[in-house]
């Protein structure tokens, strides 16, 4: 009897939606997590000079050309574009090497060498922040490398790469795994070097790993703020850095609107490389 | 098929730690032949193949193609292609991809492959689905792109891992034959590795026995099954029912040994098996053993049979072309019997657990080493 009792009393999936509790707890979260940002994006066609002004005083675009128009903040935003390109290139390719290091070879120390690879996901971004930065101030490199952009921007760079191939090393990794050796076997068999089998077999393989750890590298690196705040100096300022400096004085609706296009950049990436990576399930293991 | 050898093994031996995968196994494999490696799991089939394909170096022995040493050469140098036991088909290739990947990497020309590829494509009937991916296609059309894929290489020499294992049972009739028919077509010499005995006396035209990482015997299917070594081969190929021998003694050519449920036998000198040890050590290594096909089940005594065995009637299974009758025995395992549908229908009526009479002829009865290599002879 008791057990009857328990298997009627046992809800079904979408019964739990129902409750109250539940749902004022997803309400919540989806209004903290979605309403800052939504609120946001259309405070920037806010008609108002003041970008914490709370009061809708018509829609206008005109911030969006005014950001456009500041050097200052477009300067910014093309080096964080630039940082986040190259960092994100380098990761992918040293995070590539690294896992497959980690899951091809037996050497002395490999423990030691896995710990090590992950210790900048772990280590608070503050401690990075200050290590880089006096690192680079020991080796002379700290705020200006190099009067000529890009390449003053190659110490923020070198920062970023040491957070984001972590990242980028660990999704790789884990997509190696489920690689059937046999492929490659198959491959060496039908007569490929060993670099055929890496460029024919493995990479392809590899493919939705690769886009997803550059996903998450450029967007690691997009929006830093305290490693980026350690390195770089007054001309090698990111947009986060500026936005931050920005605010700082007054918060205009330019910002959201710089907000708001960073935004959508991301989010026109993401649907992308999610594509990308549906379109690739459909191969067999 | 010539007498020529392509392969040549001798004392081949791989060990993993300590363990001998494979212990001191030589043999020859001819040009143009099928030959199934045979052999229990873990007998170390599959390194033996993985030894000719590359991907393993021996331990010691040597391993010759056409005469020449083959232990230097890498995976990719050898005129020898494997078909993997997961078939191992490159899903982010088209099937044209798949087929054609071999010869790109070679280097030949893009219209040289594309013939070869449609002509490979067609000898395995699967000319319409070039430009499908491996998900979109069966479990056994896949198998054929892995087919196809080596034969355009055109390898001296074919190894296939199990590779009707991952078939369902219809599927894997069909596949037997056609295997059997491609392999006549293009003429090129198969090694087939197999744990289903049935299969590789179906499709091989030379079989090796491995068990442990030794090598058994190397015969034609019916010499395997009619002339086996010793009681782990003829078990192994087929049922048989097998008596310890407990004493022994020589009649001339005949050997006479005794044994506890059917006594004194005769065993004509033609029945023992070649490397039988010596006289003096047949009792508790070796038996005498007769196969179901061999043994007839009668209600009455018989008149005149060499030896006779009373039990009672198990169950009859019907098998199609014939029946399989079981007779229990009081202080041993059950024996099987092949009788004619009409004979078993006949025991049938006469009851479940009636006394019956199991009885054949002593030449149709072997004498056999409990294990050959013990007794130092193999073929
Ligand atoms: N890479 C390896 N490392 C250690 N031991 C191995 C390795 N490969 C095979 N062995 C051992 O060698 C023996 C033979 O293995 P093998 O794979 O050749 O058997 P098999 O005859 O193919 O069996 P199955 O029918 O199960 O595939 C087994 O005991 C196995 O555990
Ligand atoms: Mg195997």
């Amino acid at each position: 009897m008791a057990n009857a009792k328990r298997i009627r009393d046992k809800k079904k999936p979408f019964e739990y939606s129902k409750k109250w509790s539940l749902r004022s707890v997803f309400f919540l979260a989806t209004l903290f997590l979605y309403v800052p940002i939504v609120v946001l994006i259309i405070f920037s066609f806010n008609n108002s000079r003041r970008g914490g002004n709370v009061i809708w005083k018509g829609f206008t675009t005109k911030y969006y050309g005014k950001a456009f128009n500041n050097d200052d903040l477009m300067l910014a935003f093309g080096n964080t574009l630039t940082i986040a390109v190259v960092a994100t290139v380098v990761s992918v390719i040293l995070g590539t090497c690294t896992a497959i290091l980690l899951w091809r070879f037996r050497f002395p120390f490999k423990p030691l060498v896995e710990g090590l690879v992950s210790l900048p996901i772990v280590i608070p971004e503050i401690c990075m922040g200050v290590s880089l930065a006096l690192f680079f101030s020991a080796i002379g490199w700290l705020g200006n490398t190099s009067d000529i952009w890009p390449f003053n921007l190659i110490n923020v760079t070198i920062a970023h790469i040491t957070f984001c191939f972590p990242f980028a090393a660990m999704v790789i990794r884990a997509r190696l795994h489920s690689f059937n050796r046999e492929m490659e076997e198959a491959a060496r068999d039908l007569g490929a070097t060993e670099y055929q089998v890496f460029k024919d077999i493995l990479i392809p393989h590899l493919k939705p790993g690769l886009v997803a750890g550059a996903l998450l590298s450029f967007t690691l690196s997009l929006d830093d703020f305290i490693v980026t705040f350690f390195t770089s100096g007054p001309n090698t300022v990111t947009l986060p850095v500026k936005i931050y400096s920005m605010v700082r004085f007054s918060v205009t609706p330019e910002i959201n609107a710089a907000s708001t296009v960073v935004i959508a950049l991301t989010l026109v990436l993401t649907v992308f490389a999610l594509r990308f990576q549906s379109k690739d399930n459909t191969q067999l293991q | 098929m010539t007498d020529k050898a392509i392969v040549s093994i001798r004392e081949l031996s791989k060990y993993f730690g300590r363990v001998a995968a494979l212990n001191e196994v030589s043999f020859d494999i001819k040009a143009g032949e099928i030959f199934a490696l045979l052999g229990p799991s873990g007998c170390g089939k599959s390194t033996l193949l993985r030894i000719l394909s590359g991907f393993e170096t021996p331990s010691s022995g040597e391993l010759l193609l056409d005469g020449k040493d083959l232990i230097p050469l890498k995976p990719n140098k050898r005129p020898i292609n494997m078909v993997f036991q997961s078939y191992a088909v490159f899903p982010h290739m088209s099937v044209e991809e798949n087929v054609a990947y071999g010869l790109k990497v070679e280097g030949i020309a893009k219209a040289e492959i594309k013939t070869r590829v449609a002509q490979s494509l067609k000898q395995v009937h699967l000319d319409e689905f070039g430009a499908r991916k491996p998900h979109q296609l069966s479990g056994g059309q896949r198998q054929r792109v892995a087919l196809a894929r080596v034969l355009v290489k055109k390898p001296r020499l074919l190894l296939l891992d199990e590779p009707l294992s991952a078939l369902d049972a219809k599927l894997r009739d069909a596949m037997r034959l056609e295997l059997v028919k491609l392999q006549e077509a293009v003429g090129i010499t198969f090694v087939i590795v197999t744990h289903d005995q049935s299969e590789a006396m179906a499709i091989a035209d030379r079989i090796a026995v491995l068990n442990e990482g030794r090598l058994r015997q190397v015969a034609t299917p019916s010499q395997l099954y009619q002339r086996p070594v010793d009681a782990f081969v003829a078990d192994f190929v087929g049922t048989i029912h097998s008596f310890a021998v407990v004493s022994s003694t020589q009649q001339g050519k005949d050997f006479v040994v005794g044994t506890q449920e059917l006594g004194n036998i005769t065993v004509p000198a033609a029945a023992v098996a070649h490397g039988i040890y010596q006289l003096d050590e047949l009792v508790g290594n070796s038996v005498v053993a007769v196969r179901p096909e061999h043994i007839n089940v009668t209600a009455t005594q018989p008149a005149n049979s060499e030896v006779t065995l009373l039990g009672k009637l198990g169950d009859i299974a019907f098998q199609g072309q014939h029946s399989v009758v079981e007779i229990m025995l009081d202080n041993r395992p059950s024996l099987t019997a092949i009788a004619s549908n009409a004979d078993a229908q006949a025991l049938h009526e006469s009851g479940h657990g009636s006394t019956v009479w199991a009885h054949w002829d002593t030449a149709n009865m072997l004498l056999l080493p409990n294990d050959a290599s013990d007794a130092g002879a193999v073929e």
